[in-house]
C-alpha cells in the first residue's frame, strides 16, 4: 500500500518495469511453487488409534502463510509502478561486485576448510586474504594479526569459556 | 506484605551479595557482547556457581548476569553491527550508523544509561504491583498470546523502512523460514527438502549474524577505497550531554512501559519488547525519518524495553510458578535448587527472601550503571582499529559467533545464505526487521493458534468473541491500527516528497 500521491506527475503508472515489478513476480512464482509443494514437503500428521496427535494439521498453517504471501505478492505487483525507490544495485561499480563476490567466496571457503583444517589455520588464512584484499601493506601487522586473534580467540574461547572448537592436529 | 518488604530489604544489604552481582553483572556484559553467545548459554554455564552461594547471594548473581547480558548485546550491535543477542536486533538499526558518524560513545552510553533506567523502573513497578501483574499474567492464554503477536507483527511491519506492502512481505517471508523444520505441535517435519541438517529447523543466532552483520561487511567492501581513505577517529566520539539525555527521556519512559507490560506477559521477552519499543518511537517521532540513519532515540527505545523486561517477568514465575521464556525457566532451577518453590505458596512461606531478591534486583542497577559505564571506554576503543584489520576482525568474530551457538559447521552456511539474503534485500529496499520477527515468533503463533483452535472445539468466532475479550479487542485494533500507521506514513512521505520538491532534491525513498 502506497500513497498515490507520490507518484510523479504524467507517469504511466501500472504499466512501468522496474525492478519492484520483478522482484513481485519473482516472490509470487516462489510463493506459487512453495504451495504447490506442500503436500509433498509437509509429513503426514502423526495419528494414534486413527486420531491425530496435534489435533490441527500441520498444512494449515504453512498454507495460510504461503497463501498470504502470494496475495501480498500480487498485490505488490500491481502496486509497484508507483514506488519511487532507487534499486541501489544499479549504484555498485562493477569493481566493487567483484570484491563483494571475492570476499563472499573467501567466507564459503572458511565455511568449508574450518573443520578439516582447524580453527586457527584456517581463521589465519582467512584474516591474511582479507587484509590483503582490503589493501592492508603493513605485512608484519598482517600476519601479527592473523596468527595472534585466531590464537587468542580459540584460547580463550575453549579454555576460559569451555566452547568447542575444531582443532588442528597441533592445536 | 509490607513487614515482609522491610525484612527483606535488610537482607538484601550484604557485601557478599553486592560482590557476587557485581561479578554476575561484568560476567554478563562479556558474554552479552561475544556473538553467538546468548545469555541463556551464559545463565546455564554459569548456574551450578550459584548452587554453592547463599539464595540471597546465587539468585542475585544470576539477575546480575541476566541483566548485564542484556546490555552486552547492544555493543557489538552499536560498534559492528552484530547483534549480540537477540534483544539486541533492534539497536542494530541506528547504532552502526552512530558508529560511521564517530558517535559511538555516545551510542553505548545512551544504551547503558536507557537500560538502567527502564529497569531500575520496572523493578520499582513490579515491587509495587506484583500482585495485579501477577492477576493480568494469569488472564492471558494462548487465544491471547497470539492476537498480541499478530498485533505486534503487524505494527512492526507498518513501522519498517519502505512500503508497508514490502513489510508485510518480509513478515510472511520470515513466517515462511520459521515453518522450516519441524511443526511446533506435531513435530513433524516441514520444508525440509529432505535435506537432514534442516529437520532441527534453521537456527536463530546464524540467522542473525548473518542477515545483520555480513551485509554491512559486503556495503564496507564496496566503499573499500573510501575506507582506506577516510581518517580515523582519534577517539570514540563525544560522551552522551544531559540534554541529548533529556531529549530522549520520552522516548525512554513509553519504552519502559511497554517492555513493563511485555514483561509480564509469559513467552513474550525481550526481543519483541525492544522491536515494539523501537517501532512506538519511530511512530511517535515528529521526524521519523532520522530512524535508522544514526538516531539516538532509536538506541534508547529498544535498550529501555528490553531491560524494562527484566522486573515484571519474574512476576509470572514467582507468584504463579510460570517461566515466561528461557531466562526464568533457567532461574526456576536456580529458585528449586536453593529450595524456594515458586508459585502462589512462596509469598507466604517465604515472603522475606523474595523480597530480599526483588530489592537487590533494584539495588543492582546502581552496580549496572557503575560497572558498564565503566566497560564503555574499552570496548569503544574498538572503532579506533583500522578498517583493513577491523573488518576481518569482525568477520571471525561473527563467523565464530555462528559457528558455537550449536557448533555445527553447516550453521556457517544458513550464515552466508542470510548474509546474502540481507544484503539482496538491503539493495532492493526491503527492510529486514519483519521477516527477523516473524521468525522468531512465528513457531509461537502457530503453537497458540492450534492451542486455541483445540480450546475452542470447532466453534472458533464464538469461542474468540464470545469467552476471549481481551483476544476479540486484540484482533480488532489490528486493522485498525495497520490502517492508522500506514495512514500516516502515506502522509509523512507526502510531507517529505514536497519539502524534497521545494528544495530541488530527490526524495528519499520509503
Amino acid at each position: 500500500m502506497d500513497d498515490p500521491g507520490n507518484a510523479p506527475a504524467g507517469s504511466a503508472g501500472g504499466t512501468r518495469w522496474n525492478f519492484n515489478r520483478v522482484t513481485a513476480l519473482a516472490l509470487a512464482a516462489i510463493a506459487a511453487a512453495l504451495l504447490a509443494a506442500v503436500p509433498y514437503q509437509v509429513a503426514e500428521q502423526r495419528t494414534a488409534f486413527g486420531r491425530s496427535l496435534s489435533g490441527v494439521n500441520p498444512a494449515l498453517f504453512p498454507r495460510l502463510v504461503l497463501g498470504a504471501m502470494l496475495a501480498l505478492a500480487i498485490a505488490y505487483f500491481f502496486l509497484s509502478p508507483r514506488l519511487h525507490e532507487p534499486n541501489l544495485f544499479r549504484r555498485v561499480a562493477p569493481r566493487a561486485f567483484v570484491d563483494v563476490a571475492i570476499t563472499f567466496l573467501c567466507l564459503l571457503g572458511y565455511a568449508v576448510a574450518l573443520p578439516e583444517l582447524g580453527f586457527v589455520v584456517s581463521g589465519a588464512v582467512l584474516m591474511v586474504v582479507l587484509t590483503l584484499l582490503y589493501g592492508n601493506r603493513n605485512h608484519f601487522l598482517t600476519v601479527a594479526t592473523a596468527v595472534l586473534a585466531p590464537t587468542a580467540i580459540y584460547f580463550g574461547f575453549t579454555r576460559l569459556l569451555r566452547v568447542s572448537l575444531p582443532e588442528f592436529p597441533f592445536f | 506484605m509490607w513487614d515482609f518488604f522491610i525484612e527483606g530489604a535488610q537482607l538484601a544489604l550484604r557485601l557478599d551479595t553486592f560482590m557476587m552481582m557485581s561479578v554476575g553483572l561484568l560476567l554478563g556484559i562479556l558474554v552479552g557482547a561475544l556473538p553467538g553467545f546468548t545469555t541463556t548459554m551464559a545463565l546455564a554455564i554459569l548456574l551450578p556457581i550459584s548452587f554453592f552461594l547463599d539464595p540471597l547471594v546465587g539468585i542475585p548473581f544470576l539477575i546480575g548476569i541476566t541483566k548485564g547480558g542484556i546490555f552486552g548485546g547492544s555493543i557489538p550491535a552499536i560498534l559492528v553491527s552484530i547483534p549480540g543477542t537477540g534483544a539486541s536486533v533492534a539497536t542494530t538499526f541506528d547504532g552502526p550508523a552512530l558508529t560511521k558518524k564517530g558517535q559511538s560513545r555516545k551510542a553505548m552510553e545512551m544504551a547503558l544509561f536507557a537500560s538502567v533506567f527502564g529497569d531500575t523502573a520496572s523493578d520499582i513497578i513490579t515491587i509495587l504491583f506484583i500482585a495485579p501483574i501477577a492477576l493480568v499474567a494469569l488472564s492471558f492464554g494462548p487465544p491471547e498470546l497470539g492476537a498480541i503477536i499478530l498485533l505486534s507483527l503487524v505494527v512492526i511491519s507498518a513501522s519498517a523502512t519502505g512500503a508497508f506492502v514490502k513489510g508485510l512481505l518480509m513478515l510472511a517471508i520470515g513466517l515462511f523460514f520459521g515453518l522450516v523444520g519441524q511443526d511446533p505441535l506435531g513435530g513433524v517435519a516441514r520444508f525440509t527438502f529432505d535435506f537432514f541438517p534442516l529437520r532441527s529447523g534453521i537456527p536463530l543466532l546464524p540467522m542473525l549474524i548473518g542477515v545483520f552483520a555480513l551485509p554491512e561487511v559486503f556495503e564496507a567492501v564496496e566503499r573499500k577505497t573510501a575506507a582506506l581513505a577516510a581518517k580515523l577517529p582519534a577517539r570514540a566520539g563525544p560522551r552522551l550531554t544531559w540534554a541529548e539525555f533529556r531529549r530522549c527521556l520520552r522516548t525512554i519512559l513509553r519504552s519502559t512501559a511497554i517492555g513493563t507490560v511485555i514483561g509480564a506477559i509469559p513467552g513474550m521477552g525481550q526481543v519483541i519488547a525492544a522491536m515494539v519499543g523501537y517501532a512506538a518511537a519511530k511512530n511517535a517521532s515528529k521526524h521519523p525519518e532520522t530512524f535508522g540513519k544514526g538516531e539516538l532515540e532509536g538506541i534508547a527505545a529498544p535498550e529501555a524495553a528490553n531491560n524494562a523486561v527484566n522486573g515484571p517477568t519474574l512476576v509470572p514465575l514467582l507468584t504463579l510458578g510460570i517461566p515466561g521464556d528461557n531466562l526464568t525457566a533457567i532461574l526456576l532451577g536456580a529458585f528449586v535448587a536453593h529450595g524456594l518453590r515458586p508459585g502462589p505458596q512462596l509469598f507466604a512461606e517465604q515472603g522475606a527472601i523474595v523480597f530480599a531478591i526483588l530489592v537487590a534486583m533494584v539495588l543492582a542497577n546502581a552496580l549496572f550503571l557503575v560497572i558498564g559505564y565503566a566497560t564503555i571506554p574499552l570496548f569503544a576503543r574498538v572503532v579506533t582499529i583500522r578498517q583493513s584489520l577491523l573488518l576481518p576482525l569482525t568477520v571471525i568474530f561473527a563467523m565464530t559467533g555462528a559457528y558455537i551457538y550449536q557448533s555445527d559447521p553447516f550453521d556457517l552456511i544458513i550464515m552466508l545464505f542470510f548474509g546474502v539474503f540481507g544484503y539482496v534485500a538491503k539493495k532492493l529496499a526491503f527492510d529486514v526487521s519483519p521477516m527477523v520477527m516473524a521468525f522468531i515468533l512465528g513457531p509461537v503463533l502457530e503453537y497458540s493458534l492450534g492451542q486455541t483452535l483445540s480450546l475452542a472445539q470447532g466453534e472458533f468466532l464464538r469461542f474468540i468473541f464470545v469467552e476471549r475479550p481481551i483476544t476479540a479487542a486484540a484482533l480488532a485494533a489490528t486493522p485498525v491500527v495497520t490502517y492508522l500507521l500506514w495512514r500516516r506514513a502515506a502522509r509523512l512521505r507526502r510531507e517529505r516528497a514536497a519539502r524534497a520538491a521545494r528544495e530541488g532534491t530527490p526524495a528519499a525513498g520509503g
